[in-house]
This record gives C-alpha cells, sequence and structure tokens, in this order.
C-alpha cells in the first residue's frame, strides 16, 4: 500500500492522527481558545470562564462545552443565499487551514529525516500558495450569502488580505535570499548557530505584524469588526458551520505560530532538556518548537486585549507604505551584509 | 512612536498578575449595600388592600388580586423597576425591599408572585458573602 513498509505506515498514521496531525491541531484550538478567553479576562480585571471543568474553578472544559453547544445547534441557511457555496465555504476553510500543517516539520525523526506528514523541498512555496487562497474563501462565503454585512465584511477581508500579503512574502524573501531554500526543515537547520530574528530583526517585525492582519486579530479585526458589520464574512453561519470558521482560524493561529518559529525563532533547535533528551532527542525538539509557538501566541492574543482597531484607511496605509518599504529595506540590508554573516547559517 | 505600542502591552501583563475586580459569583456574592434595593415584599397581615401601590406604580408590576376572601397585591419581578414608589406610597408600611440578587427563571411565568409567595422573604445567598477588604493601587481589590 502506497509503497510503504509497515514501520512506516504506523508512522504515517501517528503523524496524521496524533501529532501534528489531527489531534495536536485540535488540541491546540482548544487550549488556545481557553487560554485567550482566561487571559483577556486577567487583563480586564475579570475572573472568564469559571464553571465547566476540573482544577478548583478554571473553566478548562468551557470550550468543549461551547463546540458541544454549536453541534446541536440547528444549520440555517438564508432564503436567497448561494446553497451550493455557502455550504461549501467553512469547510473549505477548514480544510485549507489544517492543509498548511502537513508541510511544517516539528522536529527531527530519529531515524533522521524530518517529524513533518509531507515532506517536500518547496514547502514553504505551499504554504504561501494556501495562505494565498484565503480571500478567496471568504469572498465566496461573504458573496454566498447574499447579505449586506456579510459582503461588506469580506470585501474589507480582500482588501487587507491583499495590501498584507505582500510585506509577508517580501520578508520571507530575505529568508529565501540567505538560505538559498523554500525547504523548511533546512531553514531551521541553518539556524543552528544563530537564528533569523537576529539577523533579521526588521523582517521579524514585518512578519508578525502582517500576520496578525492575516488572521484578522484585534489591531486588525475591521473585516469582522462588530460595532460595524456585526461579525464581518461569517455572520449568518450558524451552529457546525460556525464551528468549522472558529476552528479554520485558530487552525491558522496554529501555522502561523508554526511558521514563525521556523523562519525567526529556530524551530526545535535548543539546548537538550534533561529527561525528555534521555527518552527521544525528538521530544526535546518538540518541547522547544511548542515553547517558541507558545510565546508567539501569547503576542498575538495579547494584542486583542490591549490595542484599539484601526480605522480601514490606517490599516491599508500602514501595510502599502510602511510594512512593504520596511521588508524592501530588509531585503536591501540582507543582501549586502549576508558576506560577513553567510557563514554563520552554513551556506 | 515604538514606545506608545510596547507601553499597553506591558501593562497588559502587569494586570493579569493583579487581583480581579469581579468575584467568583456563584460560589462567592459581594454583599448587597444597606440601601440595595431587591425585590419587593408583602406583609400579609398589615395589608389592608387600598390599591395605592397598584395605582402608583408605573410598570403595572402589581395587580389587585383575590386571595382568601381579601383583596391583594400580586408582583410580577420581570415588570419591576425598583422605583420604591410603592414602597413610599403604602399607608399601612406593608411594603418592603429585600436583599434579593438572584433574579433568572427558566419561565417567565416564575417572575410573577402571588401573595402568598410575594409575602415570603428570599431565600439567603448561596455561597460566600464576601465584601471589599482594601483597595490597592499596585495589586487591585482584595475580597474576602
Amino acid at each position: 500500500m502506497l509503497g510503504l513498509s509497515f514501520v512506516e505506515l504506523i508512522e504515517l498514521f501517528i503523524k496524521v492522527l496524533i501529532f501534528p496531525g489531527t489531534l495536536f491541531s485540535l488540541l491546540f484550538s482548544i487550549i488556545v481558545i481557553w487560554f485567550e478567553r482566561k487571559f483577556l479576562a486577567r487583563m480586564h480585571l475579570r475572573i472568564g470562564p469559571l464553571h465547566v471543568g476540573p482544577f478548583n474553578r478554571l473553566g478548562l472544559f468551557q470550550p468543549i462545552a461551547d463546540f458541544l453547544k454549536l453541534v446541536q445547534k440547528e444549520i440555517i441557511t438564508p432564503s436567497r443565499a448561494n446553497k451550493f457555496l455557502y455550504d461549501l465555504m467553512p469547510m473549505l476553510a477548514a480544510f485549507l487551514s489544517a492543509l498548511s500543517i502537513a508541510f511544517i516539520p516539528y522536529a527531527l525523526d530519529p531515524s533522521g529525516g524530518y517529524w513533518v506528514i509531507f515532506y517536500t523541498p518547496l514547502s514553504l512555496l505551499v504554504i504561501l500558495v494556501i495562505l494565498t487562497a484565503k480571500p478567496f474563501i471568504m469572498v465566496g462565503a461573504g458573496w454566498a450569502a447574499n447579505n449586506k454585512y456579510c459582503t461588506i465584511g469580506a470585501l474589507r477581508a480582500a482588501f487587507q488580505l491583499l495590501a498584507y500579503e505582500i510585506p509577508i512574502v517580501l520578508s520571507l524573501a530575505g529568508i529565501v535570499i540567505a538560505t538559498r531554500s523554500f525547504d523548511l526543515a533546512r531553514i531551521v537547520e541553518a539556524q543552528s548557530s544563530v537564528w533569523f530574528i537576529i539577523l533579521q530583526p526588521i523582517g521579524f517585525i514585518v512578519i508578525l505584524i502582517a500576520m496578525m492582519a492575516e488572521l484578522l486579530r484585534r489591531p486588525f479585526d475591521i473585516p469582522l469588526a462588530e460595532q460595524e458589520v456585526v461579525f464581518g464574512w461569517p455572520t449568518e453561519y450558524t451552529g457546525v458551520q460556525f464551528a468549522l470558521v472558529m476552528v479554520a482560524e485558530y487552525f491558522d493561529l496554529c501555522v502561523t505560530a508554526s511558521l514563525i518559529t521556523i523562519l525567526f525563532l529556530g524551530g526545535w533547535s535548543g539546548p537538550a532538556i534533561p529527561l525528555l533528551h534521555d527518552i527521544s532527542p525528538m521530544l526535546s525538539g518538540i518541547f522547544w518548537f511548542l515553547l517558541k509557538m507558545a510565546v508567539i501566541t501569547v503576542i498575538v492574543i495579547m494584542g486583542r486585549g490591549v490595542f484599539p482597531r484601526l480605522r480601514i484607511d490606517q490599516l491599508l496605509e500602514s501595510g502599502w507604505t510602511v510594512l512593504i518599504p520596511l521588508a524592501i529595506i530588509q531585503i536591501l540590508i540582507t543582501l549586502a551584509t549576508a558576506q560577513w554573516w553567510l557563514p554563520l547559517i552554513g551556506v | 512612536m515604538v514606545l506608545s505600542i510596547l507601553r499597553p502591552f506591558f501593562l497588559g501583563l502587569y494586570h493579569v498578575f493583579k487581583r480581579t475586580f469581579t468575584v467568583k459569583h456563584p460560589y462567592e456574592t459581594l454583599k448587597p449595600p444597606e440601601r440595595h434595593r431587591g425585590r419587593v415584599m408583602l406583609n400579609m397581615d398589615r395589608c389592608i388592600g387600598c390599591n395605592s401601590c397598584v395605582n402608583i406604580c408605573p410598570n403595572k408590576a402589581l395587580t389587585l388580586v383575590e386571595f382568601n376572601g381579601r383583596k391583594l397585591p400580586q408582583y410580577n419581578a420581570g415588570r419591576c423597576c425598583f422605583c420604591v414608589l410603592c414602597v413610599d406610597i403604602c399607608p399601612v408600611l406593608a411594603l418592603s425591599m429585600t436583599h434579593e440578587v438572584e433574579y433568572s427563571v427558566y419561565k417567565k411565568e416564575d417572575h410573577i408572585y402571588p401573595p402568598d409567595r410575594f409575602s415570603q422573604p428570599p431565600e439567603p445567598i448561596k455561597g460566600k458573602i464576601v465584601t471589599v477588604k482594601t483597595l490597592d493601587k499596585k495589586f487591585g481589590v482584595k475580597h474576602g
């Protein structure tokens, strides 16, 4: 079957079903939703989720209870909606967001390869292509719902994602120029002695801001602004379709955090953790990867607690006139100074 | 400009470690203040059925009903605006405000208090009753 041996097949199943596949990404979304609610509540001097779950009123199972509630609810389709597109888009959103996870290497395999579901030397390019498909889903869903709020939200999302995809690609260009590779695993190996956040700090800031805009998080949540367009393009979705939209959003957060970790924070590289390293060197790598991911996730979530929403003209202006020039400056600096630090990354 | 972006981050992080203003409500409840206006309570022995409270009520929360051969007010907590006009107008001091804090019910019929239920005092508050102990600028409010 598939030309794989039995051991390889078992390994593939573990990768797809447990880590970094289904179970990990779902657990990540559940934990992040809980953490986001609790953390934001503490920032506002509130308590947050309280009742559901064990451990002395922490509300740990609140996201699971919310999900069960959403699954039980009736699916309502607006009478004038384009039913096929309307039903297709949430599924496509969740599918595309989950698809990116397949190309991200999470650790070194004990047998010599990388712990990744599907290895390809063009993984960075594939993830960028999947990222580019996101505005299509939003515009499609917003148009199919045949609702003013959905349409306005979808058009705003299209503006925003177009303005912020270019800085992302440009700031990635600096890394691709330095490592001469689209392979995420190769990029991590290049950072074994020094991380790219030190060599390319401007690129890191640009990609962090642009990714927050790409995820439609708080300072950039103009397409979802409650006060103006109810909930933007997913306004009409109910029940399990809304759950899919939410899951897609948190899968995106997972992919983004992993991507920034790999590109700028050295991925799984880090000093060996004594206990984990004795069991398997891979576990130590996974620990470092998840720790770096958590830091990025907390920074992205904090934006929601501390910043007010930008106006759409401020957003587009900062995208086109600040971030893109900064990214280009980063490329120029990379080209000018590469001869001094290229030996460091072993190219 | 960079400082104006970074400062809120530190302020937010600082707030995370402060004590919360709110309490864990069903398990802890803030003690209602002395002049807190809870739902109205009737003293059935004093009431003379004069209809004054029904007339003055701006929301028609009170209606006069037949009860054990007497005319007594019936109360609808869902309509009440806690204006205390009925308590003020009562000539025989049969009405008073209580310290009830939990009003949520599953059916809107449960908001209607017939005279016998109207004259019952509210159920005591479940869980711990807490008050504000200290107001600290550095660590926030302390309940206890």
